[in-house]
C-alpha cells in the first residue's frame, strides 16, 4: 500500500481520530477494545458524527478509500509496535463488509504478510477455527486476527 | 466499640468495597468501546472458537 496515509492523533492510547478529505471531509476513528480474552483487542472502525456517536455501516465514498485503508493500517502499526503481543481481531459490520476487507487482504498480502500474521477465522459464529489466511482460497471468512511479527 | 457501632462501620465498608469493584468492572467493560456492537460480536466468535 504505497499510498501516503492522513496524520492522525491519538485521543488516548486505544483511539485514534483522523480526516478523510476527499469530497467532503470526514472524521474517522480507531478504536481499540478488550473483548475479555487475553492480549486480543478488537479493532473498531467508523466515521465520528459530531453528536460523538460512531457509524461503521455507511459508505462514505468519499473517493479515498485507499488512502483511509492506508491510514487504518498505519494506526494498525503504530498500535502493535507498542503492543506486539496483542493480537487485533477485525470483522466487518455488514457481510459485505467483511468480504471488501478479505478482497483488501488479498490484494495487499505480500505487504501485510511481511509485517503481521494474518488469521482466519471460518466457519460460523456459534463453531468456527482458527486458519492462517489463504490469499488464493475462496472461503467466506468471519474475522481476522492479526499479529505484528517481532 | 460497641456491637451495634461495629455492624454499622463493617456494611459501611462492605458498600465502600462494593462500588469500588463496580467502578473498575466499568473502567475495563466493553461498554466503553465506541463499537459496543462489534465488540459483542468479536465476543461471540472468538468464544466459539476452536483452540483458540
Amino acid at each position: 500500500m504505497t499510498y501516503v496515509p492522513y496524520s492522525y492523533k491519538r485521543a488516548h492510547s486505544e483511539r485514534y481520530i483522523f480526516t478523510s478529505v476527499g469530497k467532503r471531509k470526514i472524521e474517522k476513528v480507531v478504536d481499540f477494545s478488550p473483548i475479555g480474552i487475553k492480549n486480543i483487542m478488537n479493532l473498531g472502525f467508523g466515521d465520528l458524527l459530531p453528536d460523538g456517536s460512531v457509524d461503521d455501516r455507511s459508505n462514505s465514498n468519499n473517493g479515498d478509500l485507499v488512502k483511509v485503508l492506508a491510514t487504518v493500517i498505519g494506526i494498525l502499526r503504530d498500535y502493535t509496535a507498542e503492543y506486539p503481543q496483542v493480537e487485533v481481531f477485525f470483522t466487518g459490520s455488514t457481510i459485505e463488509r467483511t468480504k471488501l476487507y478479505t478482497r483488501i487482504l488479498r490484494t495487499y498480502y505480500p505487504i501485510f504478510n511481511s509485517e503481521f500474521i494474518i488469521s482466519a477465522l471460518s466457519g460460523s459464529e456459534n463453531a468456527n477455527k482458527r486458519v492462517a489466511f489463504d490469499p488464493m482460497a475462496d472461503i467466506e471468512y468471519l474475522g481476522f486476527l492479526i499479529k505484528r511479527i517481532n | 466499640m460497641p456491637e451495634a457501632k461495629k455492624s454499622v462501620a463493617k456494611k459501611s465498608l462492605k458498600k465502600r468495597v462494593s462500588s469500588t469493584i463496580v467502578v473498575v468492572r466499568k473502567r475495563t467493560s466493553a461498554n466503553d468501546s465506541l463499537f459496543p456492537e462489534k465488540v459483542a460480536k468479536a465476543r461471540k466468535i472468538l468464544s466459539n472458537t476452536q483452540g483458540l
